[in-house]
């Protein structure tokens, strides 16, 4: 190993984003995604991104279809954002019933674009990630999946800033959402930002008029 | 005479295309381990040991109580159809001649559970199979009331014993106190359960201030049993409980562990908690004491099933820990 390469390996070893929560508190636990690839949770899927997560399961027949539609919206807003700077996740809370198969025709039958992952693992594993992202600190609700597909977690890992955002919120609502959870941007592109919105928002008045 | 019962109970060869294979939802099968069956016309029961590499050794036992012998009488391999929800077992000889059969056959399983398989010969009556053990298995629920501001201790306990050694593993919230410059302190802690607070609780003070629910389960209630509580107790240790409230994770830790005994059978009557006002508990109680009166829930309903003192001691000899006598190993 020549000395640059060490000098990196150094470097990079161990090294994770300094406001992140790390993985003590996120876990590294092993999730198998719907490609059937196992992932490590923090240190695959959160360390240092943008991570948009949500809860479903397969076979539900309630919100989850129309979430996951709903975010599909999102993905196409986003466009190439998602899996290059943008990660998507949906995690199962039926992983007795959710293999990476399952997961894969659910995310198949919804056209869901690469960059997605569809995720499910030990069920004892998911429910500790699951309280980790959300929880209402009453067990009878904690417990009752159906009370879980609602809301849409965003975490910036590599400044440490959590928000959220209902799922079946307008897409472009939650893309807002999204870009919340981003680094704050230089003043002279925000106003330029500001600008834009208030020209949509004035234009979609004009409409409704 | 022998060898007559040995063909018979290894002849199953039945394929009925009716007969179906059940156990309970959620109930998965483990065949590893020693099985009795008793063949119909078979004047003592055959020994089947199966083992987790495939292969599954016929035995014979001689002599009786602690003092027995075994004798290996054949063996062979299997295999399940469907390793935790098994429909068929096939058996292959390891070899020809002597007792053993040669060649394949697939036994059909019309029904099973944690401890017992029946399976079916064509032309037969059906043959029953049950899972042999040495030890004894128990899961105990165990709380003091204590004051209304931090409760008492509460927690489960598996044990394993085979009456000479006990292996006791311990999960719960239990309280400190220290002397500090600004006075007492209380610290809850969630996790293992220090043996001074455990070994209060092996003997049943059934008082208004101790409750507990002392049950005797299965090999498999009690693996899975003891899977929840190292799950529970790697979480403390990894610190990823489920809440910052220490009650909260105590008490669904053993309301899981009340569930998880009837996964494959309605065997211990349960009180739902609903977290809602139409819990009687939820409702009325501390949540500090929450954890004592659902265990006292626990037990009036399953009074039937409480494993008394005098038969818990006799079996596991635990009734001296308070004079400072040992658990026995881990």
């Amino acid at each position: 190993m020549n000395r640059r390469n060490l000098f990196a390996k150094i470097a990079s070893g161990g090294s994770r984003p300094a406001a992140s929560l790390g993985p003590e508190y996120y876990t590294n636990f092993v999730l198998r995604t719907h490609e059937n690839k196992p992932v490590r949770f923090y240190d695959d899927l959160i360390k240092g991104k943008l991570a948009v997560i949500n809860f479903m399961y397969a076979s539900c027949q309630g919100a989850c279809p129309m979430t996951t539609s709903n975010l599909l919206k999102v993905q196409q807003t986003l466009k190439n954002r998602v899996g290059r700077d943008v990660f998507m996740y949906s995690i199962t809370l039926k992983p007795e019933q959710d293999d990476p198969r399952a997961l894969k025709e659910y995310a198949e039958m919804h056209g869901v674009k690469p960059g997605w992952l569809f995720l499910t693992g030990d069920p004892f594993e998911l429910t500790t990630i699951r309280f980790k992202l959300f929880r209402w600190d009453n067990p009878g609700l904690d417990f009752d999946v159906n009370q879980h597909t609602g809301m849409v977690r965003i975490i910036n890992d590599t400044i440490n800033r959590w928000t959220m955002c209902p799922t079946l919120a307008q897409p472009r609502q939650i893309v807002d959402a999204i870009s919340w959870a981003e680094p704050t941007k230089p003043y002279k592109v925000r106003l330029q930002e500001n600008v834009a919105a208030q020209a949509r928002i004035d234009r979609e008045s004009q409409r409704q008029r | 005479m022998k060898t007559a019962i040995f063909l018979i109970s290894w002849t199953f060869i039945f394929l009925v295309a009716n007969a179906t294979a059940f156990g309970q939802k959620g109930c998965e099968f483990n065949i590893i381990g020693m099985w009795e069956s008793a063949s119909p016309g078979e004047s003592k029961p055959t020994l089947y040991r199966f083992e987790p590499n495939g292969t599954v050794k016929v035995l014979s036992r001689s002599g009786s109580g602690q003092k027995f012998q075994e004798q290996e009488i054949a063996r062979a391999t299997y295999k399940l159809d469907s390793p935790k929800a098994p429909k068929t077992i096939e058996f292959t000889s390891a070899g020809g001649g002597g007792i053993l059969a040669k060649g394949t056959t697939s036994v059909e399983i019309i029904e099973y559970d944690d401890a017992k398989l029946t399976a079916i010969k064509h032309g037969s009556e059906p043959i029953r199979w049950v899972k042999v053990d040495p030890y004894r298995y128990f899961v105990v629920f165990a709380a003091r009331l204590g004051s209304l501001r931090y409760g008492g201790p509460s927690f489960a306990m598996t044990i394993k014993t085979d009456g000479r050694q006990n292996r006791i593993n311990t999960f719960g919230v239990y309280f400190t106190e220290t002397q500090t410059i600004a006075g007492p302190r209380t610290d809850k802690i969630v996790g293992a359960i220090p043996d001074e607070i455990r070994n209060e609780f092996m003997s049943d003070a059934n008082t208004g201030s101790d409750t507990m629910l002392r049950l005797e389960v299965t090999p498999a209630e009690f693996e899975r049993s003891l899977r929840l509580l190292q799950g529970w107790d790697g979480r403390a240790r990894g610190h990823h409980l489920l809440y910052e409230v220490p009650y909260l994770n105590n008490i669904v830790f053993l309301e899981e562990l009340a569930k998880g005994l009837n996964n494959c059978s309605e065997r211990v009557r349960l009180y739902k908690l609903t977290w809602d006002v139409d819990d009687h508990i939820i409702a009325e109680q501390n949540l500090t004491q929450v954890a004592f009166y659902y265990i006292k829930e626990l037990r009036q309903l399953n009074e039937s099933l409480h494993v008394k003192d005098d038969k818990f001691h006799e079996i596991t000899g635990l009734n001296n820990l308070r004079r400072g006598g040992a658990a026995g190993g881990q």
